[in-house]
């Protein structure tokens, strides 16, 4: 006889022992830029496998949209002059904190299920290679992202 | 867990014993095995609701609690666990609609009773609270639990001495009452009686070491010794006081703040003093990252060197 099995227990599946602290794909935000932020949270995702995956997933969806949408605006209101006079550091902290909103979003979400999954005894990796990929890879792909994002409707 | 006798009332009874001394986990393992055999039983779902509402995953407590009316739509004790989770949630006006469902239709429940008045209690309808609690102790005057509510109601309203005559007479009545026990500690603690309310969290959490209430009475505690960990209880109490949304704004808005204010120092020509804030931020934030680590790790060495008084 099957156990009944209460819906926010964990289903272990084959991406398990890559789950790690939300709290981590949060840094990577700080280290590596909200994409390679946001890729690991996903992949975060699957491994926690919570009830609350697919929400997680489709605000994960709306943030690498929002990213693009959000660079790609910037590079049409550049280049009609609409925002020449502003100081673009005020530009780079709207884009940031739109970015964080979707970061901090994941997080809470993620935090949740990975106590649970933690309160199971269920196996959590070491964030260090991840941390080291948001380290040396991260920026670089952020920083390829947004060039060809303001480069490209120009 | 060893179940010899796999009957559903004898599995609701194990599991109403165990809730009844605050061991949630044994509770929900027993109901998981009656929910095996009977997995259509609405009381088994909304029992296994409140285990889960205990414990504060509130996820599979709404699940459960939902999936209980549903299969039992004009059970009092499924609308009394919905009302106790949407209370749980702050959604007071939907917690109250089935209390007040749940209490007409078992008006003699002293539980039920019980639960109204703490969302009353919350809403800040004193009266109505004290009048619901006072009905609820003529029907059961040696409840525990009603007079462990009575104690939340003064020590809520900050009569420490009032609270205790209720914790101690529902201790009187069952000695290892986790809720009174809890209730208690926290008198003591705003009584700068620091050893003895850790005493009463510590007698708890052997009860259950999971117990959620008892956790944070005796994080109450950490916080009150040691001041650089008690600023980042209460920062971080505050900041997860509300709803993730509000949790979220407040954290974007301190630091878009802090962001336009070190630009402007900027543009006005004040780089060293920019410089000066951008480093008080980063150790702001340091102190956030570190902070829960430090706590966590120092509540765990408490809750393994810990022991009780002999006299306790």
């Amino acid at each position: 006889m099957h156990g009944y099995q209460i819906i926010d227990e964990p289903k272990s599946n084959k991406l398990s022992h890559t789950t790690v602290d939300p709290m981590w794909p949060l840094l990577g935000f700080m280290l590596g830029g909200p994409l390679f932020s946001w890729a690991w949270s996903t992949l975060n995702s699957f491994a926690l496998n919570s009830p609350s995956r697919n929400k997680e997933l489709v605000i994960i969806g709306c943030a690498f949209i929002s990213f693009f949408a959000l660079y790609t605006g910037v590079s049409v209101l550049q280049s009609n002059g609409t925002i020449n006079g502003i100081n673009p550091q005020y530009i780079n902290l709207f884009i940031i904190s739109i970015e964080l909103i979707f970061c901090y979003k994941i997080f809470l979400m993620q935090k949740e299920s990975f106590d649970i999954y933690e309160y199971f005894d269920g196996k959590v990796a070491t964030p260090v290679f991840g941390l080291f990929l948001a380290l040396f890879f991260g920026k670089k792909l952020e920083i390829f992202a947004i060039t060809h994002l303001l480069t490209g409707t120009q | 867990m060893d179940y010899n006798d796999n009957s559903i009332d004898n599995l609701i009874e194990q599991a109403s014993q165990r809730y009844r001394y605050g061991d949630y986990n044994g509770g929900i393992e027993a109901l998981k095995v009656a929910l095996s055999i009977a997995p259509n039983n609405g009381v088994l779902h909304s029992y296994l609701s409140f285990g889960l509402i205990k414990q504060k995953r509130i996820y599979a407590a709404e699940y459960e609690a939902k999936l209980g009316l549903e299969l039992d739509p004009n059970s009092a004790y499924a609308h009394y666990v919905l009302g106790c989770l949407l209370h749980v949630k702050k959604d007071y006006q939907a917690a109250l609609t089935h209390l007040e469902q749940a209490t007409a239709l078992d008006p003699e429940n002293p539980s039920f009773l019980e639960a109204l008045s703490a969302v009353l209690l919350d809403k800040g309808r004193l009266e109505e609270a004290k009048s619901t609690l006072t009905r609820a102790l003529e029907i059961a005057p040696d409840d525990p639990d009603v007079l462990a509510k009575f104690g939340d109601l003064w020590l809520h309203l900050n009569d420490l001495n009032q609270a205790q005559v209720y914790y101690n007479e529902a201790l009187m009545i069952e000695p290892q009452h986790s809720g009174s026990l809890i209730g208690k500690g926290h008198c003591l603690l705003r009584q700068g009686e620091i050893t003895e309310s850790k005493e009463h969290a510590i007698w708890a959490l052997q009860q259950d070491p999971n117990d959620h209430d008892a956790l944070t009475l005796l994080t109450n505690i950490k916080a009150r010794q040691n001041a650089a960990m008690g600023v980042w209880w209460r920062l971080n109490t505050w900041l997860v006081s509300g709803s993730n949304t509000r949790t979220i704004l407040l954290l974007i808005t301190a630091y878009i703040v802090f962001r336009v204010f070190a630009i402007g120092l900027d543009d006005a020509g004040f780089e060293t003093i920019g410089s000066v804030v951008s480093m008080l931020w980063l150790g702001i934030v340091a102190y956030m990252w570190v902070g829960p680590v430090w706590f966590n790790k120092k509540l765990k060495a408490e809750l393994e060197t810990v022991t009780l008084d002999k006299t306790f």
